[in-house]
């Protein structure tokens, strides 16, 4: 019954995929997902701190403490963002590129949802087209990388 | 000042500092008389001011229209990739491309 062994084994493989097994190792899917998350909310951080730096650096008598309290958001916005790559990284790992393409190219919907609800940027219809638009064109990429050379 | 010049900037350099990367982490036939460390030297320093542009931008942008315009990296990496990496692509590719094009014109329009 060498057929069974071989289902066991793909559906502990199938299981231990779809949960984090105790190495800690997670499916791909899901580190992109996370990748994408944490790159839209440092991009966020980013502009939240340099609206900030904005506000102090507009005001009469130069309050250094809040600038470099700005300075310091930047650094954390741009962290964070480096954390998402990192996750992408581990992703890119595990799984073909043209897998997980399709999760990155939220990222622009992502960052724009955010980018409404929290600094309340106004966003025109031609706008969330185009969004919606580049995001195709990203995904078509997964398409043409799994058909192409390499 | 436009934000598209500093953007532009900042793209161009991305794209250089992929290319570098490429040619560090792999040689290539022409390039092979250069060490490597140069090219991640290259690809350090574009890196680092093409962040630097970012942050010049989206300080005076919103970034609902900058971040989308990133997207322009895709088309530029590919075209270098043919031209200096010699690389072949497929035409879904280039169909993928053209899309990409689209939407950066798209949101490029209004800022």
């Amino acid at each position: 019954m060498k057929a069974t062994g071989e289902v066991v084994l793909a559906e502990g493989a199938a299981l231990s995929a779809a949960r984090p097994s105790s190495d800690g190792s997670m499916r791909p899917e899901a580190l992109a997902v996370i990748s994408v998350v944490l790159g839209a909310i440092g991009q966020l951080i980013v502009k939240a701190a340099l609206l900030f730096w904005n506000d102090v650096s507009a005001s009469a008598p130069a309050h250094h403490g809040l600038l470099l309290k700005a300075l310091a958001g930047v650094f954390a916005g741009l962290l964070v963002y480096a954390g998402g790559t990192w996750f992408w990284v581990k992703a890119v790992a595990r799984a073909s590129i043209s897998l997980l393409y399709p999760i990155s190219a939220c990222s622009y919907a992502v960052v724009a949802i955010g980018a409404r609800s929290l600094f309340k940027e106004n966003i025109e219809p031609l706008r969330w087209a185009g969004i919606a638009v580049i995001t195709l064109g990203v995904a078509m990429l997964s398409v043409s990388n799994a058909r192409g050379s390499k | 000042m436009s934000p598209l010049l500093p953007l532009a900037g900042g793209v161009v350099l991305n794209a250089v500092a992929q290319i570098a990367l490429r040619y560090g982490s792999t040689g290539n036939k022409e390039e092979r008389a250069i060490p490597p460390r140069f090219w991640f030297i290259v690809w350090a320093m574009c890196f680092a001011v093409a962040t630097l542009l970012w942050l010049i931008v989206l300080r005076h942008t919103a970034i609902s229209y900058a971040y989308p315009l990133l997207g322009a990296g895709y088309i530029l990496v590919t075209l270098l990739a043919k031209w200096l990496l010699r690389e072949e692509i497929p035409p879904l590719r280039w169909a993928s491309i053209l899309v990409i094009t689209v939407g950066v014109l798209m949101v490029g329009a209004n800022q």
